[in-house]
């Protein structure tokens, strides 16, 4: 299965809940590969904590695959990461593996040649013979890496793959706004989609909402102290839930909430029950919307057409 | 390395100028084909039919094998030297896909390699005209030419059979004659060789060491071998990427995975009959051969006991869908 993970701006929390997610599938025991596509400022080796690949690798990243022809590398993040949670991944039985495939140090967005759908088309191949799982991690907006997986994933030989779209969002107006447009925009993914040969009806339902760093009025009681405050957030919280419905964006299509989790906050990184439960410096909440994210990626009921 | 490709057909050939070659280079990828179903014959070499005139080769026993004609990329490269002393590669690698059993896909470059035979860089007609060699200027020492390929990890510095092997497993996989579902997640094996090919006395045997290396799904080999033996050690490395493939995928995937699948309440019994049904019935050592490959076959299982575990793997597998069979998991 492929899954496209994008959003209309930057600093959304995509990177960072992608890669926990691609964790949590890893725990339930699938092979799992992280593809980094966000080509101008690639950050899964630094939230997986590979320094290699901190701020991308210095030869044979997946920029230089497509722009140089060279092999796209790929690092198992039990042997080439620092972060305990991820080197201990092996140890638990029956876990799967989890592979980043890092992006370039010098990379940048680069536009799309002849061969390059061709060439992505035959990496996704590649890796579904091998992988459960492929997330791959978009840069932001309509930018290049969209349209060459859009054009790549309207190829006929990519048709027997399972693809599935998440856009990640902030909860706030102006984010479900910009979301709504990445998809349904003049611009959009649906439109951008359907010139390349996707049925926009299918295209939209593949497509899923993640809303990040949300404010958990229940997690967070010491922030919110005064009543009236608690009161207004509640009142602002349905105003954005309604905003969201109307933008086809409600329930139905919601994969995931991912709480405002302060140490996430601080520091962009995988985390595990350990950080929850030995040095409670995570929330469990957090956690349980990874987990619960990653199991509706193969939620067939959830993902029907609607 | 700037590669590019004419497509003739071919085996490696002996080197014209009366050179004789001195090493021997290749690799082998091994994966499966990305199709649901087994291959048919008549499928299995209209696949292999990569250039559309050039006779695809077939043989029906021990198991179904049918080849691909050759294909030519021509190289000019600094070689990866060990040690001390620099090379430059100039002329043609071959590479060739074999389809086994309708179900395992191998790619294959390959090359010999002789001292120049001028002191610059001929034309290009002069390489053509020796399909699948290489010629080296510059002199260094052949030891530390093989060493500096065997040793040369991704990415490729120096001659990069990884990727010719690499791109035609990719394009046939790419082919619509396929439709793409993966029938069991699986790695690609690659297994590197390379050979000291000088004149052997009469009663000689070629002769092999296998090395596993670090890196997961990946092995080394060292040959021995005369130069007219190239073909028979092409083979050799083919049969062992093959059956190094069959082990490392029912004993390091199959098991494991069922194993935890039945811990976990889930059912493995599609996996085990595929390794039953589509795999086990693979493992055919190419012994009928001839006696040389019959003793580098032996040689290789004195050392490995590929066979025997092999052997065991399949009865555990028998073990555990019995085990299912008797106590289904269950269903959702
Ligand atoms: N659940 C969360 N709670 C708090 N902060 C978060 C959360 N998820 C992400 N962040 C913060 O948001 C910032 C952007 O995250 P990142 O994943 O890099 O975004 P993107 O990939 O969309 O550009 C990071 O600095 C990170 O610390
Ligand atoms: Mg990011």
């Amino acid at each position: 299965m492929l899954i496209f993970a994008t959003s209309d701006k930057g600093g959304t929390g995509r990177s960072v809940t992608g890669c926990n997610m691609a964790y949590r599938r890893a725990l339930q025991g699938e092979a799992v590969a992280y593809l980094d596509f966000d080509f101008g400022s690639p950050t899964a080796g630094a939230i997986f904590d590979v320094p290699e690949a901190e701020r991308g690798v210095d030869a044979s990243g997946l920029h230089s695959y497509f722009t140089r022809h060279t092999e796209s590398q790929q690092l198992d993040t039990a042997l080439h990461s620092d972060s305990d949670t991820l080197r201990d991944l092996p140890r638990i039985s029956g876990a799967g593996r989890l592979v980043l495939l890092p992006g370039d140090k010098d990379g940048g967005e680069f536009s799309i040649s002849a061969d390059m759908p061709a060439r992505c088309a035959q990496l996704f191949l590649r890796l579904d013979r091998e992988f459960d799982l492929c997330v791959v991690d978009l840069s932001a907006g309509r930018s290049y890496a969209v349209d060459l997986v859009l054009e790549a994933t309207a190829r006929p030989e990519l048709a027997a793959l399972t693809s599935r779209w998440l856009v990640f969002h902030r909860w706030t107006k102006q984010h479900i706004l910009a979301a709504h447009g990445l998809v349904f925009g003049e611009r959009g993914l649906l439109k951008a989609g359907e010139r390349r040969g996707h049925d926009p009806q299918r295209l939209n339902n593949s497509v899923r909402y993640v809303r990040t760093a949300v404010v958990d009025l229940c997690v967070d009681q010491e922030s919110v102290t005064r009543p009236a405050q608690g009161a207004w957030l509640r009142a602002y919280d349905q105003k954005l839930r309604e905003q969201a419905d109307k933008l086809r964006m409600g329930r139905a299509r919601l994969a995931g909430q991912i709480p405002f989790d302060p140490m996430l906050q601080w520091s962009e990184q995988v985390i595990d029950d350990s950080d929850v439960s030995g040095l409670k410096i995570a929330n469990q909440a957090t956690v349980q919307a990874f987990e619960d994210l990653a199991a509706k990626l193969s939620d067939e009921r959830f993902w029907e057409g609607l | 390395m700037s590669p590019s490709t004419t497509e003739r057909d071919g085996g490696p050939a002996v080197p014209d100028d009366g050179a004789q070659p001195l090493l021997g280079f290749g690799e082998v990828r091994t994966c499966l084909i990305q199709n649901l179903a087994g291959l048919s014959p008549s499928a299995s070499v209209a696949l292999m039919q990569l250039t559309p005139g050039s006779p695809v080769s077939k043989v029906d026993r021990p198991t179904r094998r049918v080849v691909s004609p050759e294909q030519v990329t021509g190289v000019d490269c600094r070689l990866h030297v060990a040690r001390e002393g620099r090379g430059r590669a100039i002329g043609t690698v071959l590479s060739h896909a074999v389809v086994t059993n309708g179900r395992i896909l191998q790619g294959t470059a390959h090359v010999a390699l002789t001292s120049a035979t001028a002191k610059e860089r001929r034309e290009w007609r002069h390489y053509l005209r020796q399909p699948g060699v290489i010629e080296v200027l510059g002199s260094p020492n052949p030891h530390n030419v093989m060493d500096g390929y065997l040793t040369d990890v991704s990415p490729a510095r120096g001659l990069d059979l990884a990727s010719i092997s690499d791109r035609i497993i990719g394009e046939v996989q790419q082919s619509n004659r396929l439709d793409h579902t993966t029938a069991l997640r699986t790695g690609t094996a690659v297994v590197r060789w390379a050979a000291t090919l000088a004149p052997q006395p009469p009663q000689a045997k070629p002769t092999v060491g296998i090395t596993k290396s670090d890196v997961p799904n990946f092995h080394v080999i060292r040959l021995n071998g005369s130069p007219e033996d190239l073909p028979l050690l092409i083979r050799f490395c083919e049969e062992f990427a093959l059956h190094e493939w069959l082990l490392t995928t029912v004993q390091d995937v199959i098991v494991p995975r069922a194993e935890t699948d039945i811990a976990r309440d889930r059912d493995p019994l599609d996996s085990l009959l595929f390794a039953l049904n589509e795999l086990a019935p693979l493992w055919m050592p190419p012994t009928h051969l001839g006696p040389d490959m019959k003793a580098l076959w032996e040689a290789m299982e004195s050392r490995t006991h590929y066979s025997r575990l092999f052997e065991r793997q399949t009865a555990r597998i028998r073990d555990l869908r019995d085990q299912v069979k008797i106590r289904p998991p269950r269903r959702y």
